[in-house]
């Protein structure tokens, strides 16, 4: 389990968000750009300091501003798949992937980032360097990188983001797999509703530093808590006045005329959320 | 296309922009021609008025040899102390923000402005025997006026910033997220420091000894003045070529000829030495 | 093989000194020649006031070590007027050429100079002491040579235990007066005139009679001058009138023999 309780400052942002993600799960951060997400990924990490704030991850405290605690990023333990990737340019796949392991000789590591990369695919790449690889290559070879050490929370920022639309799909299947077998807490931030469905267990609509819904993916959708959540989930927000009518619907007049009923209780004037 | 033309007045305008871009890679080409031929007419009038006897003979000569030997020795310390000292100082700076960084970083770089001689002066009133720290200098039984150590001071004090620069350049052009990832697998900020930062940043750091160490051969004001010149302990290439042109111009020539071959076999080889890092590493 | 470089640089330099002149030299003012004077370092005080008392024209100052100056002369560069502290390098310069006859305008007296506080020499016997730091000029420029003079006069003995002290053998007398006013050496040999420009920071130390070389200074206008009516008017003021008394108040002698 990761708890995350965080409350800084950052630039013209004020976070203030409290979390927690059970092992096997992911949450999925879902908001616009400057929204404070990948804030959050670096809390936990270890690279963002908050003013305030305590992480712990099954039990282990690795932040704990009012004890002074603040453990480093390299002793956290998280696999962290950065936006772009973040592939050292100036070492080979495999070499990438090996970075974080430190047991054995050179080349029993050799044979575990093969053995990873072989595992997304990618035996035949792994002396390419970075720079050479397509992006969904990339990808695979970020996630294969964050995984050898088996991390004890995985943290990934717009992971398909920066993929074309073909492999896209692909790759959000395949991860989407990875997360479930890896067995560890997960944190994805992504700014594409869709993608925050399709990968998180939980998905959290995150704006202005703070989380404004938490909820499955289904719950959002069948009720957003407000309209952003409701524009941002996908749906097409009008505004109207509502009326219950005596057939135990309420009945809305829209603002741009016309009208739609709903089976939610309201009155005076509304937001209707419409899924097109 | 047409609405921006009669926003602009009429087609006079496009007109007249096409004429100036036209007239533009010329003049381009122009200055750079003239700076190249400005620049390498004196290299070209060493090897032109050298003749290959007097290059030969200025070889076997002891002072000329010994004056060799000394600058290779001196620049070879001071570069690899600057290189030592001045990697994790760059990297401090290009990484960190704290308050004063701006005054620090004008400070490192003041040396670049400051004249050679100036250089030398200062050296002296801060070393010398009654400098500043002069005294407790001494004290500590070290002596650096008139004495070889007393060059590699003054070539670390005015090539240093040539390296430090650079490298910071080439730090602050590393993709930060690197560094964060390398941390995150676990990494130290020290082993990021030597596994991620300076693999990445090897062509700029590569550069700058380039420079440095280019700076540091032709040293002359501040060694004459804080080292003085003596054949064998103090007097570099340089002090030589100075000593030699009033009475030897030929021999002067001729180790001018060998101190600016030595000076391009070492550019090239840093940059090629840096290039191969390039081709081998970041081809992002 | 230097024929053709030289043309090729001179052609450039021209370009560079048009380009220079064309923004300094104003039509207003009238035409007040620039006289160019390469002189020895040891006049610099001397010669300073009198370019600026010449009446024939705006004298520009060039100071260095005189064989410095003798060299840039047999490279091409021509000052109008060439003073240095010697009389074999005019000398020489006119055997090649390259400048007028020579004269001899003023003398100077060669010292030990050590820093006003020092105690470590007393005198000339001090000099081969063990841990006596000195600096010389180097051999070529005439305080150089006139040092070496001095020591070629000693017993070999002396003289290699002196020259074990050496430092620095400086390109200029400048360059000396410069280690021993920071207190980098503990004496060197230099000219009277040196040690009194430095207001009493150096002490002079005289050297014995029997071994004092005679410092006799020539001057000489450079053959291809610009303007050698100034230049020979500069040169006889240095032999009688506002030069040669500017020499004697900084504590030139006169023209040995003269």
């Amino acid at each position: 389990m990761l708890l995350v309780e965080a409350r800084t400052r950052l630039g013209d942002l004020d976070l203030d968000v409290a979390l927690s993600v059970p092992a096997g799960t992911c949450l999925a951060l879902a908001g616009p750009s400057g929204a404070g997400k990948t804030s959050v990924l670096r809390v936990v990490a270890g690279l963002t300091r908050p003013a305030g704030g305590r992480v712990s991850c099954d039990g282990e405290t690795w932040l704990d501003t009012a004890r002074g605690i603040d453990v480093p990023p390299e002793d956290r333990g998280c696999g962290y798949v950065f936006q772009e990737y973040a592939l050292f340019g100036h070492l080979r796949a495999w070499q990438n992937v090996a970075y974080g392991l430190r047991d054995g000789t050179r080349a029993q590591r050799r044979a575990r980032a093969l053995e990873l990369l072989d595992r997304f695919g990618l035996a035949a790449r792994a002396d390419a360097r970075p720079g050479t690889l397509s992006g969904g290559e990339r990808q695979r070879v970020a996630l294969a990188r964050a995984l050898a050490r088996r991390p004890r929370v995985l943290l990934l920022d717009e992971p398909l983001s920066a993929l074309d639309p073909r492999t896209r799909a692909g790759a959000g299947r395949e991860l989407a797999g990875v997360l479930r077998e890896a067995g560890v807490p997960a944190v994805l931030v992504t700014h594409d509703f869709t993608e925050a469905a399709l990968l998180g267990d939980r998905v959290g609509v995150i704006d202005g530093g703070r989380v404004v819904q938490e909820g499955t993916p289904a719950d959002l959708a069948a009720a957003p808590a407000s309209s952003f959540v409701a524009d941002f989930t996908g749906a097409v927000v009008l505004t109207g006045t509502a009326r219950r009518r005596p057939d135990g619907l309420t009945h809305v007049a829209l603002d741009g005329g016309g009208e739609v009923v709903s089976l939610d209780a309201g009155e005076g004037a509304v937001a209707v959320s419409v899924y097109p | 296309m047409s609405a921006g033309a009669t926003l602009l007045g009429g087609p006079a305008a496009p007109v007249r922009r096409r004429v100036v871009r036209a007239g533009f890679a010329p003049l381009l080409v122009a200055a750079l021609a003239a700076l190249i031929a400005f620049l390498t007419l004196p290299v070209v009038a060493i090897f032109v008025d050298t003749s290959p006897g007097a290059l030969v003979s200025s070889l076997g000569d002891e002072a000329v040899l010994s004056a060799l030997r000394l600058s290779l020795e001196c620049t070879l310390i001071a570069v690899t102390i600057i290189v030592l000292v001045g990697t994790p100082a760059a990297y401090l700076l290009a990484t960190r923000r704290f308050p004063g960084r701006t005054i620090v970083v004008t400070l490192v770089e003041l040396p670049l402005v400051l004249p050679p001689a100036v250089a030398g002066i200062g050296l002296l009133a801060a070393l010398g025997p009654r400098g500043l720290v002069g005294g407790a200098v001494a004290d500590a039984g070290i002596e650096l006026a008139l004495q070889t150590a007393g060059v590699v001071v003054a070539l670390v004090f005015v090539a240093a910033p040539f390296f430090v620069r650079q490298a910071q350049a080439a730090f602050e052009a590393i993709d930060h997220s690197w560094l964060d990832a390398s941390r995150t697998l676990g990494a130290s900020e020290a082993r990021t420091f030597l596994r991620v930062a300076v693999p990445a940043a090897a062509p700029g750091l590569g550069a700058g000894l380039a420079l440095a160490w280019g700076r540091a051969l032709g040293e002359f004001g501040a060694t004459i003045m804080f080292a003085g010149s003596l054949r064998g302990v103090t007097q570099t290439a340089p002090l030589a070529i100075y000593e030699l042109f009033s009475g030897d111009f030929d021999g002067a020539l001729a180790l001018s000829a060998v101190l600016v071959a030595v000076a391009a076999a070492l550019l090239l080889s840093v940059k090629l030495l840096s290039g191969a890092a390039i081709l081998g590493g970041a081809a992002r | 093989m230097r024929r053709r470089a030289v043309p090729l640089a001179a052609a450039l330099l021209a370009l560079v000194l048009a380009a220079c002149g064309g923004g300094g030299g104003g039509g207003d003012q009238p035409a007040r020649p620039a006289l160019t004077v390469s002189a020895a370092s040891s006049l610099k005080d001397a010669f300073t006031a009198y370019g600026r008392a010449f009446p024939g024209a705006e004298v520009r100052l060039s100071f260095a070590g005189s064989d410095d100056l003798a060299a840039q002369i047999r490279q091409g560069v021509k000052p109008d007027v060439f003073a240095a502290a010697n009389t074999k390098l005019p000398d020489a310069l006119a055997h090649e050429g390259l400048v007028e006859r020579p004269r001899v305008f003023a003398g100077n007296e060669l010292v030990i100079a050590v820093p006003a506080d020092g105690h470590g020499v007393a005198g000339l016997g001090d000099l081969g002491r063990r841990g006596v730091k000195l600096a010389l000029g180097a051999e070529g420029v005439p305080v150089g040579d006139y040092a070496r003079q001095v020591l070629g006069r000693l017993g070999a003995a002396q003289r290699d235990a002196v020259l074990a002290n050496v430092r620095s053998n400086e390109p200029d007398v400048k360059g000396v007066v410069g280690k021993l006013v920071q207190g980098v050496v503990d004496a060197g040999l230099v000219y009277r005139t040196d040690v009194t420009a430095t207001d009493g920071r150096l002490r002079a130390i005289p050297l014995p009679d029997a071994l004092r070389p005679q410092v006799a200074y020539g001057v000489a206008v450079v053959r291809g001058a610009r303007h050698p009516a100034q230049a020979r008017a500069f040169v006889a003021g240095l032999i009688r009138g506002r030069g040669a008394a500017e020499l004697r108040r900084q504590g030139f002698l006169p023209a040995p023999g003269a």
